[in-house]
């Protein structure tokens, strides 16, 4: 359901569509996303965009449960002691050119302030930034006219933006305006009317783009996109018309091939991977990828290529397997729609966008879905590609024997505490990680950052790098100390990043773990798994760990373990870089 | 004509509050509670989109019945023709 709507129903449908389609959405919903609770206090009336939130939902997977309030009533729903906004997962907070009254300080320092207050809640925040006005009555020179609104607007943007970084969620919305047009944006009319600046046709932009950044935030992001070759990255059939024959790179029918490969590759730069399932021979793919004049994308952008005559749904699965990531973090693209059905048939978790006919609409096509949503970029994000290639270096130089293959791959391990400039990729990674996850349990930025500063709580991230990559932060431990002192220490979540699962690194995680346990004068440190569908990866490493099975229900196993004998062992093969971990 | 722009409108007034008018045309805000002041702006903006006109902001502020709209709207169109 939320795939075919992603599809079928984009912002430029405009207001009648989505009201439609909302209504029907009301009527028989469907819970299949992820349940998220927000608030929306905004300066202007939001009820018409919050009438379209629950589609935008559904369309980037999520299934939003809305807290309204009046509007304008945004520093009193915020400061008040008691307020159910505080029971929201997120807060979005809006407001309008019509409130930059008085100077670019004053109104960014209105909405930053705000922000401390939501943090303080445990409310993740998601700012709207402001659009700029359709008449400005310095016209064309508003742009070096530091006293016009549209200079002023533009600045309070940018300084909002610097400041959200790290901190709260940022929707563009001069960018979403840009889009429509600015005099299309803007609804005046509506405006005096009923105190809601945006025309009818604006509201589906802003509804996706809120439903969109957080969907990403909670790791509904696709990670890898898979293409077909012919017809989606060159015109033409690569076994009928030879390499000289495809067409890409140049003249009408060519140049659009070379530019969608262009998009596909910034993908890549921002950490999307990229891989091929192609109904081809294939020698003959990789030398057309390698030679055939006008390709943007290189062999080397690829982190897989399949290309032979199996099902398409078998190709993506060796694709999945050799990367290790499940098949709902791909997105499908190729431009027949008969290959397009058949891998959702077999996989209803992959995302399929079928091409249309011009290949000069490709690019647009695929950036309009909320699929490849970037959420809050992490440094992470830009070495993902040249870690999962090094992944399948490491794995072509692999020896029989795995000691000595682990031992060459000269791993280094740094273990910190979780600290203001790893935690958005902590959580990027409780978000996201579903294969070497104990407890899959999702926890929000704001949770994991509370845990942090809790002295009850080991919160520590782990990072790996090995000869061939640094594969950045690929490992939370979050622990609680439970009890009187000399009680247990109770392992909350412990993740891997699939990059990196097969390395052992767990080990080291797990003694650091068990050293603050000692130190905190704890005799017991207890593991949870929690199966889900996608981690039966690690039901046995607790026990593999030294651990002992205490108890076992529909929930899931506890693990304990005995520190009287020490903390359990590290991985010989991953040296810590320092014990930084100051626990 | 107007016959024809006033059936529209019934349709468009049950999809967007949701029920049927409660008097047909003569129906006015005071009669229905869900006919309240945002459904009068969901209506005048499906109006406008249906039948492709302005309509005067008058058909805000006042309290006109649907036959008022569609006078409203059948006045719109004969100013676009003109």
């Amino acid at each position: 359901m939320a795939t075919d709507v992603a599809v079928e129903l984009s912002p430029a449908d405009g207001y009648v569509a989505w009201t439609q389609r909302a209504k029907a959405l009301a009527r028989e919903p469907g819970t299949s996303g992820i349940g998220v609770r927000m608030a929306l206090l905004a300066t202007y009336t939001t009820d018409f965009l919050a009438e379209l939130l629950p589609l935008a939902g559904a369309r980037a997977g999520l299934t939003p449960e809305l807290l309204e309030f009046p509007f304008g009533q945004v520093e009193q729903v915020l400061l008040a002691p008691q307020t159910p906004f505080r029971e929201g997962d997120y807060v979005v907070l809006a407001g309008t050119h019509h409130d930059v009254t008085g100077t670019v300080d004053e109104t960014v320092n209105r909405w930053v302030g705000l922000w401390d207050a939501a943090a303080r809640s445990g409310v993740r925040v998601v700012q709207l930034g402001f659009a700029p006005p359709a008449v400005d009555a310095y016209g064309p020179a508003a742009w070096r006219a530091p006293q016009s609104l549209s200079y002023r607007v533009r600045e309070i943007n940018a300084r909002l933006a610097e400041h959200a970084a790290g901190r709260v969620l940022f929707v563009d919305v001069e960018q979403l305006a840009a889009q429509v047009g600015l005099r299309q944006w803007e609804d005046p009319r509506s405006w005096y009317r009923v105190r809601q600046p945006y025309a009818a046709d604006s509201l589906p932009w802003l509804a996706a783009a809120i439903a969109d950044t957080v969907a990403a935030d909670r790791g509904r992001s696709a990670r890898c996109v898979v293409v077909d070759l012919d017809g989606t990255l060159w015109g033409g059939i690569l076994g009928d018309d030879g390499i000289d024959g495809i067409r890409v790179g140049t003249g009408p029918d060519g140049e659009p091939f070379a530019d969608f490969q262009r998009y596909l590759r910034a993908l890549t730069e921002r950490g999307v991977l990229l891989a091929v399932a192609s109904k081809n021979d294939r020698d003959l793919a990789l030398r057309a990828i390698a030679e055939a004049p006008g390709m943007v994308l290189r062999v080397e952008d690829f982190t897989h290529i399949v290309a032979d005559w199996r099902p398409k749904s078998e190709q993506l699965q060796e694709i999945s397997d050799k990367i290790r990531l499940g098949l709902s973090s791909f997105v499908f693209v190729d431009d027949n729609p008969a290959e397009c059905a058949q891998v959702v048939a077999a996989h209803p978790e992959v995302r399929a966008l079928c091409l249309p006919a011009s290949a000069a609409k490709f690019a647009t096509e695929l950036a309009a879905l909320p699929w490849l949503h970037p959420g809050s970029l992490s440094s992470e994000d830009f070495t993902r590609q040249r870690s999962y290639q090094a992944l399948a270096a490491a794995e072509r130089t692999a020896t029989d024997n795995l000691d000595e293959f682990l031992a060459g791959l000269e791993m280094v391990a740094t273990i910190e505490p979780i600290n203001s400039t790893t935690l958005d990729r902590a959580a990027q990674l409780i978000a996201k990680t579903n294969q070497f996850n104990l407890t899959t349990r999702r926890h929000t930025q704001t949770q994991v950052r509370k845990m942090a500063e809790d002295p009850q709580w080991f919160a520590a991230t782990l990072r790996l790098r090995d000869r061939f990559a640094d594969h950045g932060i690929v490992g939370v431990l979050l622990a609680e100390a439970v009890g009187d002192a000399g009680g247990a220490v109770e392992i909350d979540t412990l993740l891997l990043s699939c990059r990196v699962i097969g390395r052992n690194a767990e080990d080291n995680l797990l003694a650091a773990a068990a050293e603050w346990a000692l130190a905190q004068g704890s005799s017991r440190l207890v593991g949870r798994y929690l199966p889900t569908a996608r981690n039966a990866l690690v039901r046995d490493l607790y026990p593999g760990h030294g651990f002992v099975l205490e108890a076992e229900s529909e929930q899931g196993s506890v693990f304990g373990y005995d520190l009287s004998g020490g903390a359990p062992a590290r991985s010989p093969h991953v040296r810590e870089a320092q014990m930084q971990h100051g626990y | 004509m107007a016959t024809d722009v006033m059936e529209q409108l019934l349709e468009l007034f049950a999809e967007v509050v949701g029920e049927p008018a409660a008097h047909g045309p003569d129906t006015v805000r005071a009669d229905m509670d869900t006919w309240d002041s945002l459904a009068q702006v969901r209506l005048v903006y499906a109006v406008e989109r249906a039948f492709a006109v302005e309509l005067p902001e008058s058909t805000l502020t006042s309290e006109p019945s649907l036959a008022d709209i569609a006078a409203a709207v059948a006045a719109a169109r004969q100013e676009r023709v003109s």
